[in-house]
């Protein structure tokens, strides 16, 4: 019997492991080729940063280089059994770290066992699981942790590029309009933060403590219902932040960072409904003694998250409009700039030629710490049925210390083309 | 005076008796929409289809996808799932709609692969591109019959079928605000209860025609195999192919939910 390895992997393992996989599949007497289905995509990106580049020594920095990435869906289904694998590989220049020319890494990014039955289905292996009906912000999305390397970037293009899959075992009951969701996530994934003196380093952010144990186990529960043309879902989550907290440690007058990943409870609501002109959303969660960094050390408050959103279309234009709220109960002081912050989002998106070519602006505003705001704008082409050029524009502003004005100096314009497959 | 008045009385009863005769005999056009409406078409009927959209500059576009369909007493539920091409594959779309009588709008919900996450949907002009095709949503989705009102017009042979030819209308002449159609020469086959042909207006100008290419009885159920709409307004046109089509498969309930939107249909 063939052993999947799922680790993160070369290229040479990454295709050795799927030929494994397809060997696998077809050598067993029931299975056959005519239940194997394959996707994927090849893209190739060149960004340039523009704005002041008096901050760089070289001018040549300037050019953020060339990136290619792809990915392999391959699912496999035979009556009420399947399996489903992703696997994503990326090959860039020094976009990502200052120091490398290039780099490439290339994972099975998520595989999964699936049964399913008449009420049940159950489903086993390195998943992710959105919840919430937030865009963009992540009031309830907590079963999985973000990659950071590039900020929000990957995210905001394809949320399931941005959510970093975790091993955990879902199982789901489904009968008439009520649906129940029961997760059991092992070991705690961290959000993934971009390496010092890079793009989107995190000032303040150390690099090199003592790690925390991921030997955890968060347990979570969701049920959704339909009840006079609304979509409500009740959320409970009950584990362990992937955001990682530091404190200092004094050992024999040595003093190290020691890192810390704590507890966290979170219980949520969330709604959809139609209405007159579109479609009402709405996310609601409060994080029961939430631990947050507070200078070398971590505190211990709770919040209440609150996210209303709306949705438009009329004819080939499709409105988003968001604001969020999040309310800080707590003593500390240190706390206070925080309190009450802010979040809001909109975006328009213009179709032409029977959505063959589109056009995309996004605006995200924070008012954490201070105002800032992040602008995106895209127009897509499709040039063929299966393939697409894209050109964009990020950009960033705000004071230094606000959550988009850190990455003033990383405004960037990018061009892609995508073949799918 | 009397001499003349007999007869004229006479001639004006019989003239009065002739128009009723004729106009009772005249088709119930609103009846013969609600038979097209309200065909028996089985308890659930599954199709593979084919979207083929030309362009009028030549570019084409194929979707294929999966469609499952299925009575609930006066409902119905409705699942699209995309399965080609590869950039569109793994979304689907689960609609659920009501009596016209209950005047509800339909439910729908939208599975977007690339957020993970099922959206709740609604336009509240159904005039707007389905998937960027000639079909519009209120194309797609189940006729409301208050949407018009009907008028019969003549009967005619089309292409060696015997059809029945309606005036669709709005009430006040002005563009529908769900359909955005001000109004539909419709050409029904009153044997099949199927609309053969379809020219739609907005305003006074002819801006798309319906026209079934083929139909063919599977399981005893008339079924349009190849329909086509001709945007006239850009040019191009869309291809509808059903293969596949089978009628009263015992589809699960289970079928119609927000897992297989999440999970697909392999």
């Amino acid at each position: 019997m063939a052993r999947i390895i799922v680790d993160k992997l070369t290229m040479k393992a990454l295709c050795t492991n799927m030929l494994l996989l397809i060997t696998l599949v077809i050598s067993v007497p029931s299975m056959s080729l005519e239940n194997i289905s394959m996707k994927g995509f090849v893209r190739g990106e060149h960004l340039q940063r523009i704005g002041n580049q008096d901050i760089f020594e070289d001018k040549t920095q300037a050019s953020l280089g060339s990136t290619v990435d792809g990915k392999i869906e391959l699912d496999w289904a035979y009556e009420d059994f399947s399996i489903d694998t992703i696997s994503y590989g990326k090959y860039r220049s020094r976009y990502h770290n200052n120091d490398a020319d290039m780099e490439h890494d290339a994972e099975i990014r998520e595989w999964v066992f699936g049964y399913e039955s008449e009420n049940w289905q159950y489903r086993l292996g390195k998943q992710q699981i959105a919840w919430g009906k937030g865009d963009y912000f992540r009031i309830i999305d907590v079963i999985n942790p973000l990659d950071l390397t590039e900020s929000l970037i990957p995210y905001l293009d394809d949320y399931s590029l941005g959510r970093l899959p975790r091993e955990m075992l879902v199982v789901e009951y489904f009968q008439d309009d009520i649906e129940y969701q029961f997760i059991t996530a092992f070991k705690t994934q961290r959000t993934e933060y971009p390496e010092p003196e890079t793009d989107f380093s995190i000032t303040g952010l150390p690099s090199n403590s003592a790690s925390a144990d991921t030997d955890n186990i968060d347990l979570a529960l969701r049920i959704r219902f339909f009840i006079d043309s609304t979509d409500i879902d009740l959320y409970a989550f009950s584990g362990y932040s992937p955001d990682s907290l530091f404190t200092l440690e004094e050992d024999n007058s040595q003093t190290t960072i020691q890192e810390h990943l704590e507890k966290r409870n979170v219980i949520a609501v969330s709604f959809a409904r139609p209405i007159a002109f579109g479609v009402l959303r709405s996310d609601m969660a409060y994080y029961l003694d939430e631990a947050v960094q507070s200078g070398n050390t971590f505190e211990r408050i709770s919040k209440l998250e609150v996210l209303m959103g709306l949705d438009i279309i009329e004819d080939e234009w499709t409105y988003n409009l968001q604001a969020s709220v999040s309310q800080v109960y707590g003593e500390s002081d240190a706390f206070a700039s925080q309190k009450n912050t802010k979040s809001a989002s909109a975006s328009i998106q213009k179709e032409w030629s029977r959505q063959r070519l589109t056009s995309s602006l996004l605006w995200l505003y924070s008012d954490s710490n201070r105002s800032s705001n992040m602008l995106k704008y895209n127009v897509k082409y499709d040039w063929r049925s299966d393939s697409q050029f894209e050109i964009g524009l990020i950009a960033y502003d705000g004071p230094v210390n606000s959550l988009y004005g850190m990455y003033d100096d990383q405004d960037r314009v990018y061009i892609n083309f995508k073949q799918s497959f | 005076m009397s001499f003349f008045l007999k007869p004229l009385v006479t001639g004006a009863l019989l003239l009065t008796s002739a128009m009723l005769t004729y106009a009772s005999a005249q088709p119930d056009a609103t009846a013969i929409i609600k038979n097209v409406k309200d065909r028996d078409q089985g308890l659930d009927r599954y199709s593979e289809v084919d979207l083929i959209q030309t362009m009028s500059d030549g570019f084409v576009r194929s979707r294929t996808l999966k469609m499952f369909e299925k009575e609930f007493g006066a409902e119905r539920k409705g699942l699209l799932y995309f399965i080609a091409p590869s950039n569109t594959a793994g979304t689907g779309l689960l609609m659920q709609s009501y009596a016209e009588v209950d005047n509800k709008e339909d439910d729908q919900w939208l599975y977007l692969p690339a957020l993970r996450k099922i959206k709740r949907i609604a336009t509240n002009s159904k005039e707007g591109p389905f998937l960027g095709t000639d079909f519009s949503f209120a194309d797609i989705e189940r006729m409301k019959i208050s949407d018009y009102q009907y008028a019969f017009k003549n009967e005619q042979s089309l292409e060696g079928t015997k059809v029945t030819v309606i005036e669709a209308t709005t009430e006040n002449g002005l563009e529908n605000p769900r359909t955005g159609y001000s109004r539909r020469m419709i050409y029904v086959d009153q044997e099949k209860n199927l609309i053969l042909k379809e020219d739609i207006f907005r305003a006074s100008r002819l801006i798309k025609k319906f026209t079934v290419v083929s139909t063919k009885e599977i399981d005893g159920f008339w079924t349009v195999t190849e329909a086509k709409m001709d945007n006239l307004m850009d040019g191009g046109f869309t291809q509808l192919i059903r293969k596949n089509t089978k009628y009263n498969q015992s589809l699960k309930d289970s079928l119609f939910n927000q897992r297989t939107l999440r999970k697909g249909v392999k």
